[in-house]
């Protein structure tokens, strides 16, 4: 049978509406199985300011996940680049907990107020069941010494960088009935883990009310909204500003200045 | 001059080697990520945002191998290309590796005894379960655990069967159950005949 025009422009509705159902179907059931579009948040940096990556999370299985991914340098794209490009040494996340009805106990085995005011996750030094460093950023710069207890290797920020990406993830618990809500912001940091710059950053919730925990509603913070004083400044004053230098860093320098008296006596 | 030269010497090379020796340590403890348990070695796959399927699929599985894993990332290739049943030689060494539920951080685990009836074998493993109990979790990175057991050695020629059962306990110390336990699928395997000839390794 010859195609005529008429046939053709029917074919291309029937094609079209298939393809629209498809998309519908698909749609659907990627929603049903807890799958949405990631929201994805541009990272600019330097003056003008260009694009230096993207944030990409997303909410399935209880929890986010994603990550801070790096369009320059290269190729292909590196972090590194990305940090050189902002002027700085790595990037890292600073995490608070802005609404937590259930909240934990600290590491020193105290109870976190319920917020107001928020709280950082991890606390300085962790919780009473997880180790986390001094530092208020989400992946530890750290590592404690051999043995110590609580201690997760893989929540330093080494097991969670790749070439070009910085990992997210957090899948929270808690009794039913928790509800919790997050801000999480992408941190620029020195060489010695001590603060840079700020980065965009989204929040969410998580909540426990039917035995099963559910994350949802990630939302960008919006371009150029950073923690605000009572975010970070008000809530960061039992934590570290900068990596302490081992002790042992302390002699070596001790025994250079003693070996140059000592030669510029002589 | 020589005197307090080498002095001085000294005195850096020793706060050297106390830098070096410290951040030797460091970095062991950092690198590890498999815990000896006696006879069982437990290995730690981590929730990987790069990969965030990965742990769903190789969770309740249970295999017999003749190689240890190098790390928890090659379980994900040694389950995916294990034969349903497999045909070992006389005399090779075999492991059971088994990995059980997804966990949470704070989450332990203890290896039991291997049980043994017959021709049948049930690897035990104890977990605590920290979402379970409701236990708060906030900075919470989920993780698969992952068990290496030795077989007995010199098993006879035959049909043998492997399964995994996971209990959650309320504390390892205690190891009062928690609900029913997690069970693996039954794993068959067979140990060929004394004089196949075969390379043990096979």
């Amino acid at each position: 049978m010859a195609t005529t025009p008429c046939h053709f422009h029917r074919n291309r509705r029937v094609q079209i509406k298939t393809s629209v159902f498809g998309v519908c179907v698909l749609l659907c059931g990627l929603s049903t199985f807890g799958y949405a579009a990631p929201v994805v948040i541009p990272i600019n940096c330097g003056n003008p300011a260009n694009l230096v990556g993207n944030i990409s999370v997303d909410a399935a299985g209880g929890g986010v996940s994603g990550g801070f991914t790096s369009t320059v340098g290269g190729p292909p794209p590196t972090l590194a680049a990305a940090a050189a490009a902002c002027g700085e040494d790595h990037f890292n996340w600073y995490q608070i907990v802005t609404a937590d009805n259930k909240p934990p106990k600290d590491a020193g085995g105290n109870q976190i107020p319920v917020p107001p005011p928020a709280y950082v996750d991890p606390p300085p030094g962790g919780y009473s069941n997880q180790w986390a460093d001094q530092l208020p950023w989400y992946w530890d710069e750290t590592a404690p010494a051999p043995g110590t207890p609580n201690y997760d290797p893989g929540l330093q920020l080494s097991a969670q960088t790749t070439v070009d990406t910085l990992k997210f993830a957090d899948f929270p618990g808690g009794a039913p009935g928790t509800n919790l809500s997050f801000s999480t912001w992408l941190v620029s940091l020195n060489a010695d883990g001590s603060f840079h710059s700020w980065h965009e950053g989204f929040s969410w919730d998580w909540t426990n009310a039917s035995g099963s925990g559910v994350a949802s509603n990630i939302t960008s913070l919006g371009k150029g909204v950073f923690p605000t004083d009572a975010q970070y400044k008000n809530i960061i004053g039992g934590f570290k500003t900068a990596v302490p230098i081992p002790a042992s860093v302390w002699l070596l320098g001790s025994g250079l200045l003693m070996l140059m008296r000592r030669r510029s006596k002589v | 001059m020589t005197r307090s030269c080498a002095r001085g010497l000294l005195v850096v090379l020793g706060a050297t080697g106390l830098w070096l020796s410290g951040h030797m340590i460091s970095l062991a403890a950092t690198g590890h990520d498999g815990t000896t348990m006696k006879s069982a070695v437990l290995l730690r796959l981590g929730f990987d945002a790069s990969q965030p399927d990965l742990l769903q699929p190789l969770k309740m599985r249970v295999i017999v191998s003749t190689q240890r894993l190098s790390d928890a990332h090659a379980f994900a290739h040694v389950a995916s290309t294990a034969q349903a049943h497999r045909v070992f030689a006389f005399g090779a060494k075999l492991l059971i590796i088994g990995a059980g539920p997804v966990l949470d951080q704070p989450d332990e685990l203890a290896v039991q005894p291997l049980e043994r009836q017959g021709n049948k074998f049930v690897l035990h493993v104890h977990y605590t379960a920290a979402r379970g109990a409701g236990i708060p979790l906030r900075r919470n990175v989920p993780w698969l655990p992952i068990v290496e057991v030795a077989l007995p050695a010199s098993l006879a020629p035959g049909e043998y069967q492997v399964s995994a059962h996971w209990q959650a306990v309320k504390s390892l110390s205690s190891g009062e159950p928690v609900g029913a336990a997690h069970r693996t699928k039954t794993y068959a395997f067979t140990i060929g005949p004394h004089d196949a000839g075969a390379n043990p390794s096979r």
